[in-house]
C-alpha cells in the first residue's frame, strides 16, 4: 500500500524532466535497435571478462579467493534469474565488501551477460508491441490511481486529464512545452494542496510526536497512536498496511537513535514472529536518502543486510523480509546510508 | 551527463509515468527482452504478452533502480528472466521428477522446445540443442534443465542428489563455455 501510494505521489509531484525527448534519436549508448556491431562487443567483452576471471580467479583484488570466485560465480547466476533468496544475500554481502574496482568487474561483467544473445532466437518484435506495452502500463496505472483514490481525494481537485499519463505529444514544441509546464505547476499546487491536507488530518498528532517525544519514544509512540482510532486509518497508510499487526508483539519496537548529532530524525523497527519481516517506520528522516537496514548479531557480531529503501517522505515506513534465522530480539538494527556509514541503530546494546 | 545518471534519470521518469521515458526504455531493451521471451516460453505471441508484463513490472519497481549496484541492462534483464522463470513455471504441466532423465535431446511437454509453433523458433531452438550437445554431459543437463525448462537449482540438485553448488557450477561453466564457443560466431 505504501508502495503504490509513494508512487501515485512521484507521479503527482515529483515530474521530472522527460528523458530522451529532448535528446538526439541514438544518442543513448545501449539501444540495441540497428547497432549489430555494439551487441557484438558487449559479446566479445563478456568472454573477455570469463576468460579473465576464470583464469585470474586466485589472484583477485580483495582477499579471499574463493569468496572472490564465489562473488563472480553469483553473479553470473543472478542476471540468468535462478539464485534463491540466500544466495542472492551472500552476493550482496561479498559485493558490497569488495573493493570499488571488484564492484565494478562484477558490474560491467553483469551487463555484458545480460546483453548476449548467444542463446537467443533472430526474432524480432512486431512493431505494434509497443503500443501494447505502453497500454498495460496505463492500465496498471489507472488501476494505481483507483486504489489510492481515498488519500488522493485529500486536498486535491482531479480533473479528467490529471490523471492520464504524461504523453509524449505533450512535449513536442513550443506552444505544448508551455501547456505542460502549465500543467506543471497546476501539478505543484495540487502537491501543496495535498501535503496540506494531509497534514491538517494528522499533522496535530505527527507534529506532537516529532516535537515532544524522545527518539525512542517516539517511534513507540506512533505505534500507538496507530493503534488508535483517531488516527490509525491514514497513519497506516503512510506507514504500511501490515502496521497493526507487527504492532500486537509489542514487546520487539526496537528505537534506532542517530550516530550523529545531525540525524535529527527518528525510526523505529517493529518485528512480529508473526511474519518473516520487519516494519520500519520514520519520522523526520530527509527525503530522498537511500537506506540499508542490517541486523547485526550481538553475540557474533554477524551483519545480514535486509533490505534497502528510500525516503520518499518525511513520515512514512516500509515492510522489509527477513530471512529466517536472521533476526532475533537480540539482534542490534542499523541503518546505513548509501556511502556506508551507519547513521541510526538501535537494540538491546543501546536501550 | 554520463550513463548511470542518465539510466536513474530515465528510470525516474519511468516511475513517474512519464509515457516518452517509457517508449525510450522499450526502444533500448524491448527487443532484447522479446527474445529472451521467446527464447523461455518458445511462442511468440505467448512472448508478446510476457513483454507486457515485464514492463509493467518495470514500472511498478522503477524507483528501486540503483545505478551503482548494477547497469539498467543488467536490472531490466534480470528482472526479465524471473518474470519469465516464473510464467514458465505457471504455465508449464511440470514433467514428473523421475521423466526428467529423458529430457535431454528428448523435449519434456510445455516447454520451449515442444510449443515453438512458428518455423523460425523451431530452427532456434534446434541450433541451440546442437549448441549444447558440444558440452559435457552435466553442464548440458542443468542449462537445460534451469536455464531453459525453469526449475530450481535445489529441484535439480535433489533430482540427481547432488549438492546445489555441483548444479550452480555446472550451470555457470556450460553458460560460459557456451559464450566461448559461440559468443562472438553468434554476433559476428
Amino acid at each position: 500500500m505504501l508502495l503504490r501510494l509513494l508512487r501515485w505521489r512521484r507521479r503527482r509531484v515529483g515530474r521530472t524532466p522527460v528523458v530522451g525527448v529532448c535528446c538526439p534519436q541514438g544518442a543513448f549508448g545501449h539501444c540495441f535497435r540497428g547497432t549489430p556491431s555494439y551487441i557484438k562487443s558487449r559479446v566479445e567483452r563478456s568472454v573477455e571478462f570469463m576468460t579473465n576471471h576464470s583464469n585470474n580467479s586466485t589472484k583477485s583484488v580483495g582477499g579471499d579467493s574463493a569468496d572472490h570466485a564465489d562473488l563472480f560465480e553469483l553473479a553470473q547466476l543472478e542476471v540468468t534469474g535462478v539464485l534463491e533468496t540466500h544466495d542472492a544475500m551472500r552476493l550482496e554481502r561479498l559485493f558490497r565488501e569488495s573493493p570499488d574496482k571488484v564492484q565494478q568487474e562484477v558490474i560491467e561483467l553483469q551487463a555484458a551477460l545480460a546483453a548476449q544473445v548467444v542463446l537467443l532466437p533472430d526474432v524480432q518484435p512486431n512493431r505494434a508491441l509497443i503500443h501494447e506495452v505502453l497500454a498495460s502500463v496505463r492500465r496498471d496505472i489507472r488501476q494505481s490511481d483507483a486504489d489510492m483514490a481515498p488519500i488522493a481525494s485529500i486536498g486535491v481537485r482531479r480533473g479528467a486529464a490529471s490523471s492520464r499519463m504524461a504523453t509524449s505529444e505533450d512535449s513536442q514544441g513550443d506552444p505544448t512545452l508551455a501547456v505542460r509546464r502549465a500543467e506543471d505547476l497546476r501539478w505543484k499546487r495540487a502537491a501543496k494542496l495535498w501535503r496540506a491536507g494531509c497534514l491538517a488530518g494528522i499533522g496535530g498528532i505527527v507534529v506532537a510526536v516529532v516535537l515532544h517525544v524522545s527518539t525512542t519514544r517516539q517511534a513507540v509512540r506512533i505505534s500507538e497512536l496507530a493503534l488508535q482510532n483517531v488516527v490509525s486509518a491514514q497513519l497506516t497508510s503512510m506507514i504500511g498496511a501490515g502496521l497493526p499487526e507487527f504492532l500486537d508483539q509489542r514487546g520487539v519496537v526496537r528505537g534506532l537513535v542517530g550516530a550523529s548529532a545531525r540525524e535529527s530524525g527518528s525510526v523505529a523497527v517493529m518485528m512480529s514472529p508473526k511474519f518473516d519481516a520487519v516494519l520500519v517506520a520514520w519520522i523526520d528522516l530527509q527525503k530522498d536518502r537511500v537506506l540499508r537496514l542490517e541486523a547485526v548479531d550481538s553475540e557474533t557480531a554477524g551483519v545480514t543486510a535486509i533490505g534497502d529503501f528510500t525516503v520518499v517522505n518525511a513520515v512514512g515506513g516500509t515492510r522489509l523480509l527477513v530471512p529466517a534465522g536472521a533476526a532475533n530480539l537480540g539482534t542490534v538494527w542499523r541503518l546505513v546510508d548509501s556511502g556506508g556509514n551507519v547513521v541510526f541503530t538501535g537494540g538491546p546494546a543501546t536501550r | 551527463m554520463d550513463q548511470p545518471n542518465e539510466d536513474k534519470t530515465l528510470m525516474n521518469g519511468v516511475a513517474a509515468g512519464h509515457e516518452a521515458s517509457l517508449r525510450l526504455l522499450y526502444e533500448r531493451f524491448g527487443a532484447l527482452v522479446f527474445r529472451n521471451a521467446c527464447q523461455v516460453l518458445g511462442s511468440t505471441s505467448e512472448a508478446e504478452d510476457a513483454v507486457q508484463d515485464v514492463f509493467v513490472q518495470i514500472w511498478r519497481t522503477a524507483d528501486r533502480y540503483d545505478p551503482s549496484r548494477s547497469k539498467l541492462i543488467t536490472w531490466v534483464m534480470l528482472i526479465s528472466r524471473r518474470m519469465l522463470i516464473d510464467r514458465l513455471r505457471r504455465r508449464m504441466i511440470r514433467p514428473p521428477m523421475g521423466a526428467l532423465d529423458e529430457s535431454i535431446g528428448v523435449p519434456a511437454p510445455q516447454t520451449a522446445y515442444a510449443s515453438a509453433s512458428d518455423p523460425e523458433l523451431m530452427e532456434h531452438f534446434t541450433k541451440v540443442r546442437r549448441r549444447m550437445g558440444e558440452l559435457p554431459e552435466l553442464q548440458r543437463e542443468v542449462i537445460d534443465l534451469v536455464y531453459i525448462k525453469g526449475f530450481s537449482l535445489q529441484e535439480v540438485a535433489e533430482q540427481r542428489s547432488m549438492p546445489v553448488g555441483t548444479v550452480k557450477s555446472a550451470l555457470s561453466r556450460g553458460l560460459q563455455r557456451l559464450r566461448e564457443k559461440f559468443g562472438i560466431e553468434a554476433a559476428g
